[in-house]
């Protein structure tokens, strides 16, 4: 339940934010399209506990790349800026949810 | 001690599971922004409704019946006033982010205010009281769950507010209205929004367990102490009693009767003041910080 609201709070509002933005400094007048394809393998950890730990640590890593997504944000002024905001508040929770269930 | 009971329908235009919690206009879920309305915020009315859809029930949570120490006061100035919440009051559970149950989610911020007939009294209840300041995703579950709810399915109290059989009529009487309304409507961004309504109510005509028609029996119940800091704007001691804010007020509460298409919801609840042991004596501006 703590990893449950991922798709509904981080990744569809995430491809929607991703979508207002532009492709790129040169297409400034196309906006980006998300595809969410992985570009390496994934190795899936045999051992759940150590998994679990490593899923963990993502998230809070990504709760932490998203804060400075969201400072960027706010600095230049983007509309999206509350949008990024709010996604990064809820996804530092979800990461300390999670934890909080490895470490009840 | 002071009782004060009130009670009324709110509006809260605020979109629904799997859409994300900010989503403005609504997508996946039950409920939606339609035609020139604007977009969902999620704030908690308890008066002065935004956009209120036609055919909604009339918004306004105001103070039913006072009493002190048991003993109704017919005539109190306060009987008919307003209660809100400030500051943009949202449910606040984020598809499950800051409560694991549905209905089980904090009110926030929760700053209460009754007021009318010369008399403003607002108090304003705090998450964490060791940090007043914290946004909601640094609250613990247990502070969060304090000022939480506790969900039930009640059909009882539907029938109490809507004086109607079962949710079917409520919503059926709601769809003959709409048509109505269709049938002679020319404009076209009017006729849009009539024809997204309808067609919701379509959903439950042929799914009669739908959430739609079932979250008109959907109850939150809350009770907590508001803790925080609060004042009595009373200058000409009209209120005739003098709360106690170095003490709790406990307030319990229920909301429910979930209307869909209205995005409007009743309300109902007492709150207990208790009073400076000098009761009775005229009432004049106070105010107190932080227990």
């Amino acid at each position: 339940m703590a990893f449950f609201p991922m798709m509904t709070m981080v990744i569809r509002p995430l491809g929607e934010v991703i979508s207002e933005l532009p492709a790129s400094a040169d297409h400034s007048d196309l906006y980006a399209g998300p595809t969410f394809e992985f570009d390496r393998n994934v190795g899936l950890l045999p051992h759940r506990g150590p998994a679990l730990t490593i899923i963990g640590e993502l998230l809070t890593q990504i709760a932490a790349e998203t804060a400075d997504l969201s400072a960027a944000a706010a600095r230049l002024l983007l509309p999206q800026a509350e949008r990024i905001a709010f996604i990064q508040a809820n996804l530092a929770r979800i990461a300390a949810n999670f934890k909080a269930t490895l470490h009840p | 001690m002071f009782s004060i009971t009130f009670g009324g329908w709110f509006q809260c235009r605020l979109a629904t599971d799997p859409d994300p919690t900010d989503e403005p206009r609504g997508v996946s879920g039950y409920t939606f922004a339609v035609g020139d309305e604007p977009d969902l915020d999620r704030v908690l009315r308890l008066n002065d409704p935004v956009a209120l859809r036609s055919h909604a029930p009339e918004v306004g949570v105001l103070v039913r019946s006072v009493s002190h120490d048991g003993a109704v006061l017919i005539d109190h100035p306060l009987i008919g006033a307003r209660v809100d919440l400030l500051d943009g009051a949202r449910f606040e559970m984020r598809n499950y982010i800051l409560a694991a149950q549905p209905g089980t989610q904090a009110i926030n911020p929760f700053n209460l205010q009754i007021g009318g007939n010369g008399i403003l009294l607002r108090r304003a209840d705090i998450l964490d009281l060791d940090h007043p300041d914290w946004p909601i995703t640094s609250i613990s579950d247990d502070k969060l769950l304090r000022r939480g709810g506790n969900f039930i399915l009640d059909y009882a109290r539907f029938v109490q507010v809507t004086k109607l059989p079962d949710y079917a009529s409520y919503r059926l009487r709601r769809k003959a209205l709409l048509e109505a309304d269709l049938v002679t409507a020319t404009d076209p961004l009017v006729r849009a929004a009539l024809q997204k309504r309808l067609s919701e109510f379509a959903i439950d005509e042929q799914t009669p367990d739908d959430r739609r028609r079932r979250g008109l029996g959907f109850v939150e119940e809350r009770a907590f102490a508001i803790n925080g800091p609060g004042l009595l704007d009373d200058p000409h001691g009209k209120f005739g009693f003098k709360p106690d804010f170095s003490r709790p007020w406990p307030i319990s509460f229920w909301n429910g009767v979930w209307d869909c298409d209205a995005l409007c919801g009743y309300m109902q609840g007492d709150l207990l003041l208790p009073l400076h042991s000098h009761s009775g004596v005229r009432s004049q501006n106070s105010e107190a910080g932080l227990q």
